[in-house]
């Protein structure tokens, strides 16, 4: 039986979680998912979220349950240069983990609907790119294949001549 | 990845940095291609970014021409749809016909929310500002710069766009009040940012403007540098000395003509004589406008009047009471009176001021500010270099302004314990500029790490000239948990620094990303620490470090890959240390070597070896440099739009004169006789050994 307020949260690797209510909610599946059942007892199962990445996910929503934030948090839809310098300091050592936990942080806020999680993550793969002054450092960083042919590749670099950073 | 997520990531990221990603794999470069692009073009010149070149100190504005031709530009708007936004900044080689031809057309009128324009200076004139009309849906428009616009102009693009939001007019320096009122009467609660630094006709009235019409949704409002706010009052009273005195000018102005003309060469007679037409016409302009100024504000003043007769009343009691003010002291009061008055009542209208910029505004004493920011509880950012900012002006920002992110005070006389008000209460605090401000010393540190309750983080910390020590330092690093936020530390001529700084900061913060250290008294030690650990430093300024020799600088030089700009002014820098950087950073943009007696044409070489895309050079008094290694570097980097070569001996006219017109950009060269500065532009098409100038 799990406690009062409490509900259970069960990973695709059959990991279990107990999680207060509210702090749950900031998932919006789990929220309208909890809206659906009726019996509080039953283990919600989180199928694409492995659960080295839902206790993380878990982590940031009760830090941020806990420590709501006292900025003006909207974003701005109309920005046309989003900000990416104002991730905060906890959000910023939480983001600071390897490459493939970070694109499966990404999918699971994805998954979950965690609106917060996803734009900070977002944010923070969007500076890594920004550090990188080339195409061929992007790929090596993002371990990503370079699937153009020469001469493609020759005629992209050509139209954007004007303002490619490189040589 | 899936394709949402992609968007997401790419939303983040600047135009040029979009087009690098369009190169890394098939995918990335069809979505960058279909759904980003085409909304959103920007043909800036890949520019160097503020903070690398914040730091530095002596580097103006800086020139931002960017290399795109009209084939470009028609090409790439013609492959896109449903285009939102287009910024054109600096694009000088293009001429309003080029622009606006290929922009003009359906369905881009209709869809297009943000024009940016800024930097194009003289090149928009009527044609293009008329043209501004047709895109209806506007809501952020740019026009910084763009010295021909005046008031006539304004009025007609804020009747047709009646969405904007967003406008930016710096520098715009035949706009008055007037343009003001048209916008604020037209747009109202639309308006959201409006910048209007630098331009020298606008006064207090605009704020006026601003409240009368409920402009209650402003969240930005940039007022800096703008000529100290004359005051209608005195106008009125000395109505008839300013309008003799205006013609007395106008005769000198007119006199001053005839001697320049007689003086100088044709071609410059005709270039100034024309800046002296449009001066007169300027000025005609403004007297006119001013007589419709003070008609419209007769109307909407009476108010003020009212309680100014009352104001009079009160000094002239005060007068007699005193019996030693002076009628300029009264007056003074009155003004400020008037000030605050306005102030008071701009500040109950646009509460919601999120951005405030009131740089150099030295007029307004510690009341008025007292009186406007009282109001503005949203400010996240606030801008108050050169005011008179006191201890009890900063009590009243922590107490009113809980989400500050921003505050700069630089030239400030406060004493560092008001500090402590300000870190209790505003959590948010991130950015901190205190340079110049008499008074702050390691208290400093001690208030930041008492007061910091919810784990806020600063980020940049401007500190120059401030008494700040070694111990500060280290409690500061050794007790925060946060010193790996900082991301820029501005130590510039902190006397009673060393090299310890230097270690600490090495071993706490390696993240950071901008260093000046300039005038202190640091050695080679303290930078081998940087060198080793602060690998992600893009800018640093080591000026004036007279102590710092090859040992530290190869270093530098070799180890701080990701260097954007380095300034080195007036230290032991020597060609070996240009060669390791040539060896190790090809993308090292902006480098000021002023004073460095030891580098001859061997470093200069090294670079054009290796460092092919700077931006900005600096090698004034570099005495041993020829007229051929200026030549090979400038040939070498096609980036190159600065290259101050001043104060260098025994250089060749000719040649230079031949490298200025081989290239299209911008070269500032100062030699004895003769100076030179913004380049004209030469045609896109025909990019070899012409030497035609192609402007008047």
């Amino acid at each position: 039986m799990t406690e009062l307020g409490k509900i259970k949260l069960v990973s695709s690797d059959s990991q279990e979680f107990e999680v207060d209510r509210e702090v749950a909610a900031m998932s919006q599946t789990i929220k309208n998912l909890l809206e659906a059942i009726e019996d509080e007892n039953t283990a919600i199962p989180i199928e694409n979220v492995k659960g080295e990445i839902l206790e993380r996910v878990i982590h940031y929503c009760e830090h941020h349950y806990n420590h709501p934030s006292p900025k003006n948090l909207t974003e701005n839809e109309n920005e046309y240069e989003r900000r990416t310098d104002d991730i905060e300091p906890w959000d910023q050592t939480f983001c600071n983990v390897e490459q493939p936990v970070l694109f499966e942080l990404i999918l699971a806020a994805n998954y979950l609907d965690i609106k917060p999680l996803l734009d900070v993550c977002c944010k923070t793969v969007a500076n890594l790119i920004k550090e990188c002054r080339s195409p061929e450092e992007i790929r090596k960083r993002f371990k990503i294949k370079n699937d153009f042919t020469k001469e493609e590749e020759e005629e992209i670099r050509k139209e954007n001549a004007w303002c490619l950073d490189e040589k | 990845m899936n394709i949402g997520d992609l968007l997401n990531i790419f939303s983040y990221l600047p135009f040029q940095k979009l087009k690098m990603c369009g190169l890394v794999c098939q995918k990335w470069n069809r979505i960058i291609q279909n759904e980003m692009l085409n909304r959103k073009i920007d043909f800036t010149f890949p520019k160097i970014e503020q903070k690398i070149h914040s730091f530095f100190g002596n580097v103006d504005s800086f020139p931002l021409q960017s290399r795109v031709s009209r084939e470009v530009i028609r090409k790439t708007i013609a492959k896109s749809e449903n285009l939102l936004s287009i910024n054109f900044t600096g694009c000088t080689r293009l001429d309003e016909f080029q622009i606006f031809g290929s922009i003009c057309k359906y369905p881009i009128t209709e869809t297009l929310q943000e024009l940016n324009l800024s930097e194009m200076q003289e090149k928009i004139t009527d044609y293009g500002f008329r043209n501004i009309c047709k895109f209806t849906s506007l809501r952020k428009l740019s026009l910084a710069t763009c010295a021909m616009i005046n008031d006539f102009h304004i009025e007609l693009i804020v009747n047709s766009c009646e969405n904007l939001e967003d406008i930016n007019l710096d520098n715009c320096f035949q706009l008055t009040d007037r343009s003001i009122q048209s916008i604020t009467s037209k747009l109202k609660s639309k308006l959201k940012k409006l910048s209007i630094a630098s331009c020298p006709s606008i006064t207090e009235t605009c704020l006026i403007y601003l409240f009368d019409n409920e402009c209650t949704s402003l969240e930005s409002l940039d007022l800096s540098n703008i000529s100290v706010f004359q005051i209608e009052g005195e106008q009125r009273n000395d109505e008839k000395k300013e309008d003799d005195k205006k013609k007395e000018q106008e005769k000198e102005n007119e006199k001053e003509i005839e001697k320049e003309k007689e003086n100088e060469s044709e071609e410059k007679k005709v270039i100034k004589s024309k800046e002296k037409e449009l001066e007169k016409d300027q000025e005609k302009q403004q007297e006119k406008e001013k007589e419709k100024e003070k008609e419209n504000e007769k109307e909407n003043e009476s108010e003020n009047e009212k309680e100014k007769d009352k104001d009079k009343e009160k000094t002239i009691n005060n007068n007699e009471n005193s019996g030693l003010e002076s009628d300029f002291n009264s007056e003074d009061f009155e003004m400020q009176e008037y000030l605050s008055q306005i102030l008071f009542q701009f500040g109950q209208a646009c509460n919601k001021l999120k951005t405030l910029n009131l740089n150099d505004h030295s007029e307004l004493n510690e009341s008025c500010l007292i009186i406007l920011i009282s109001e503005l509880t949203e400010l996240e950012t606030l801008y108050l270099d050169g005011c008179e900012v006191t201890d009890n002006l900063i009590k009243i920002i922590s107490e009113t302004c809980p989400k500050l992110e921003t505050l700069s005070i630089q030239d400030a006389d406060i004493s560092v314990n008001s500090l402590s008000y300000l870190f209790e209460s505003c959590e948010c605090l991130t950015n901190l500029n205190l340079n110049y401000v008499d008074g702050i010393n390691d208290d400093l540190f001690t208030f930041l790490i008492e007061q910091n309750k919810n784990d806020r983080a600063i980020s940049v910390l401007q500190l120059t000239a401030n008494c700040v020590s070694d111990y500060g330092v280290k409690y500061f690093i050794e007790n925060s948990c946060w010193t790996n936020q900082i991301r820029e530390l501005d130590l510039e001529n902190c006397l009673y620094l060393s090299d310890h700084t230097l270690a600490f900061l090495s071993q706490y913060s390696p993240q950071i990303q901008v260093l000046s250290v300039s005038c202190c008294p640091i050695t080679d030690q303290g930078l081998v620490f940087v060198a080793n650990n602060c690998k992600k430093l893009i800018s640093l300024n080591i000026n004036d470090c007279e102590k710092i020799t090859s040992k530290s600088l190869d270093l530098i030089c070799s180890q701080l890959i990701y260097l954007k700009g380095l300034s080195v002014r007036n230290t032991q820098m020597e060609d070996s240390s240009l060669q390791l950087l040539s060896q190790s950073n090809p993308y090292i943009t902006m480098l000021a070597l002023p004073d460095c007696k030891k580098i001859t044409d061997k470093g200069l070489v090294y670079l054009s070896n290796g460092c092919k895309m700077l931006q900005w050079v600096d090698c004034q008094n570099c005495s041993q440099i020829t007229t051929k290694a200026i030549q090979t570097l400038s040939l070498a980097c096609d980036d190159l739009q600065m290259f101050n070569i001043s104060g260098i001996p025994n250089l060749n006219p000719l040649i230079l004169s031949k490298i200025k017109s081989h290239k299209f950009n911008h070269f500032s060269i100062e030699l004895d006789f003769w100076k030179c500065i913004y380049e004209d532009s030469l045609d896109s098409d025909d990019v070899t050994d012409s030497e035609t100038d192609s402007e008047n």
